[in-house]
């Protein structure tokens, strides 16, 4: 589709040699103002232009002078830049059809030659009169690539052409200042460049930085000079992240023996930067376990729950997206309903590893937009509108989430057990049996505060065949048979002592049954939980 | 509007259901999916989302600038962040292609 804009190179060409703009010495917000300018580098001859504030039919062209950045007083006291207009040495003309992102506009300026490298002012001729600058010059800045590379891939970004191209070999120099050392230190990386896009240049480092330190890198071939500094210090990561959560808890007493508890649960490849992926399906294995000493009401289990995940999201429109490039601006949005479907082998046992249930798990996990109305999900739509408001929004910190899901486990306790009773040597025979239940629930998150909140486990847990679960007591040993219709209900109230949510003081309550040893349990356990 | 800029664009939309006026240059990726799925699952399933949605795209699942886009550019610490800096990154996948009477094939 075309916009109104046309070419501007009219308009340019017909500039003076030799001008002096004013200096923007006040900027306002709303404003008009060329926020980047760099040459593509992968097409040299071309220069990508950001103005924000604009619409697009308002630039009427751009142009470009070179400047010493000096400023001088006039005779009327007005401080200027001397410049040298070498817009038609340069410039060609402006493409037509600039890409607009609500407030933003992004202009392809083509180039009669490249720029050489020095410091430019590049000025945007508006229509309201307006003349928004902005100084390209030949800095190089550096970044990591990301979190799961970022030791030995690298981005560079520059407004003037790198030359730069696919598998050209550059050397990179990283200097550090010893404490007492005469002159600094230096190593030298040999790095291959991996691909060059408009906006930037992968360079794959031959060995890896240090890590959780600054390095300051310098290119020596070609002699760009230093290109800036990549931090690779480490990043705190939040709860949704979370790798290892534990909550501990011990309870002693004069002439009692200590109780001690632990329950949690290590996901490894549960943090989004070490996802795994296989295809469309997520690989995320997970050991929860919650287990206990002497006395202790825990569950007494370790579970490893299916591995396997797909989350697919279904939007529900009047309408489907149409063909058509100019009906984009007229699609309803709506949120998507969420679906997560869990499944793969799980396995459940005791804390001594005797009894062992090998099952098969089918879980879905539903996502309803009206249900979801969690704190972070709150500003994340706030800043969607509005990013500019990203350092200013505090809030909400209350929110709520309700997650309700589907269970379905099959499989058998495929050991023969025995269960002793040590002090009275009473022993029972807890045969193998098919397995098979059938789960419905609900779990929620409730935030009152960034330092408080509630999250819940409700469900109903139906066995299709009789389970037996051979436990001891203080004088015997029995059988825990089940089956019918059981609600377990789990609310755990946490209170934050970090920003971080790393450490925070936790209560929960548990009442009802739940696998794999479906003992009663009507408890309520406080302690420390940590998450990282 | 030209050709990446227009799948850019459209990918947005089915990825969250978010329609060109509701979000800025400046907006945030991960923004747009927490806020839409209502769920702070951006990294790693909104990442994978997006990834897979602009390799279904015609013009840029022919572009090998987006093809060689990684999980951790579009994450928290990486280099893609951002609407805008997504776009200057794809601008020039299939700049000179025509748009095809039918649109993208991925189209629903």
């Amino acid at each position: 589709m075309k916009t109104a804009l046309s070419f501007k190179c009219a308009i340019l060409l017909g500039s003076a040699a030799c001008a002096c703009w004013p200096v923007l010495l006040v900027a306002q917000a709303d404003k008009p103002s060329i926020t980047s300018a760099s040459i593509q580098q992968d097409h040299p001859l071309q220069m990508t232009v950001t103005v924000k504030n604009v619409k697009p039919q308002d630039v009427r062209g751009f142009m470009l002078f070179t400047s010493s950045g000096k400023l001088q007083l006039d005779a009327q006291k007005v401080l200027r830049l001397d410049a040298a207009d070498v817009t038609s040495t340069f410039i060609q003309c402006t493409e037509p059809d600039p890409a607009t992102f609500g407030k933003t506009v992004v202009y392809v300026v083509d180039l009669k030659q490249t720029l050489q490298q020095t410091s430019y002012v590049l000025v945007a001729v508006l229509a309201s009169g307006d003349s928004p600058t902005v100084t390209i010059g030949p800095s190089i800045t550096v970044e990591k690539r990301g979190d799961a590379t970022g030791r030995y891939e690298i981005i560079l970004k520059s407004a003037m052409p790198l030359g730069l191209t696919d598998g050209k070999k550059i050397t990179l120099s990283r200097s550090e200042q010893v404490a007492g050392a005469s002159a600094p230190r230096s190593e030298a990386y040999i790095g291959t460049v991996t691909a060059v896009a408009p906006d930037s240049v992968s360079v794959r480092l031959d060995h890896k930085l240090p890590a959780g330190q600054k390095s300051t890198l310098s290119i020596t071939d070609p002699a760009l000079g230093p290109i800036g500094t990549v931090d690779l210090a480490g990043v705190p990561q939040n709860e949704s992240d979370a790798f290892i959560l534990v909550k501990t808890n011990a309870v002693a007493a004069v002439h009692q023996a200590p109780v001690f508890t632990l329950s949690g649960s290590v996901a490894p490849w549960h943090p989004g930067v070490k996802a795994v992926w296989l295809g469309s399906t997520r690989f995320d294995p997970s050991v929860v376990f919650d287990v206990g000493l002497r006395s202790t009401k825990s569950q007494n289990s370790i579970t490893v729950p299916a591995p396997f995940s797909i989350t697919e999201y279904y939007r529900f429109t009047a309408e489907e997206p149409s063909t058509d490039p100019k009906s984009i601006q007229d699609l309803h949005s709506s949120r998507p309903v969420g679906f997560t479907f869990t499944f793969g082998p799980r396995y459940e046992t005791d804390r001594t590893f005797q009894r062992v249930n090998l099952l098969g798990e089918l879980r879905g996990d539903f996502y309803f937009p009206g249900l979801l109305h969690g704190a972070t999900a709150v500003k994340a739509r706030t800043l969607t509108s509005s990013p500019q408001l990203k350092s200013l929004l505090i809030g909400p910190t209350h929110g709520y989430e309700f997650v309700p899901y589907i269970e379905l486990d099959g499989g058998g306790h495929v050991r023969t057990e025995t269960v002793t009773n040590t002090k009275t040597k009473g022993t029972e025979m807890v045969p193998q049996y098919p397995i098979g239940r059938f789960n419905v629930g609900m779990t929620a998150k409730v935030d009152f505060t960034a330092w408080f909140h509630v999250s819940l486990d409700a469900s109903l847990v139906d066995f299709f065949q009789e389970e037996q679960i051979g436990y001891t007591t203080r004088s015997d040993v029995a059988i825990r048979k089940l089956r019918g219709i059981h609600p377990h209900f789990k609310p755990d109230f946490t209170v934050n002592l970090d920003k971080a949510r790393h450490w925070a003081i936790d209560v929960t309550w548990e009442n009802g049954r739940s696998a794999p040893n479906f003992e009663y349990l009507n408890t309520v356990n406080s302690g420390i939980k940590v998450i990282y | 509007m030209n050709t990446p800029e227009y799948h850019l664009k459209h990918v947005l939309l089915t990825w969250c259901g978010l329609q060109p006026n509701e979000y800025d240059g400046d907006t945030v990726l991960a923004d747009m999916w927490n806020g839409q799925t209502g769920r702070n699952d951006y990294d790693p399933v909104g990442i994978k989302k997006l990834l897979d949605w602009l390799k279904a795209d015609y013009i840029f699942g022919a572009c090998q600038t987006a093809l060689q886009i990684q999980d951790q550019d579009l994450g928290a610490n990486g280099t893609l962040t951002t609407v805008l800096k997504l776009y200057l990154h794809l601008q020039n996948c299939g700049k000179n292609a025509q748009f095809r009477p039918t649109g993208p094939s991925t189209l629903k």
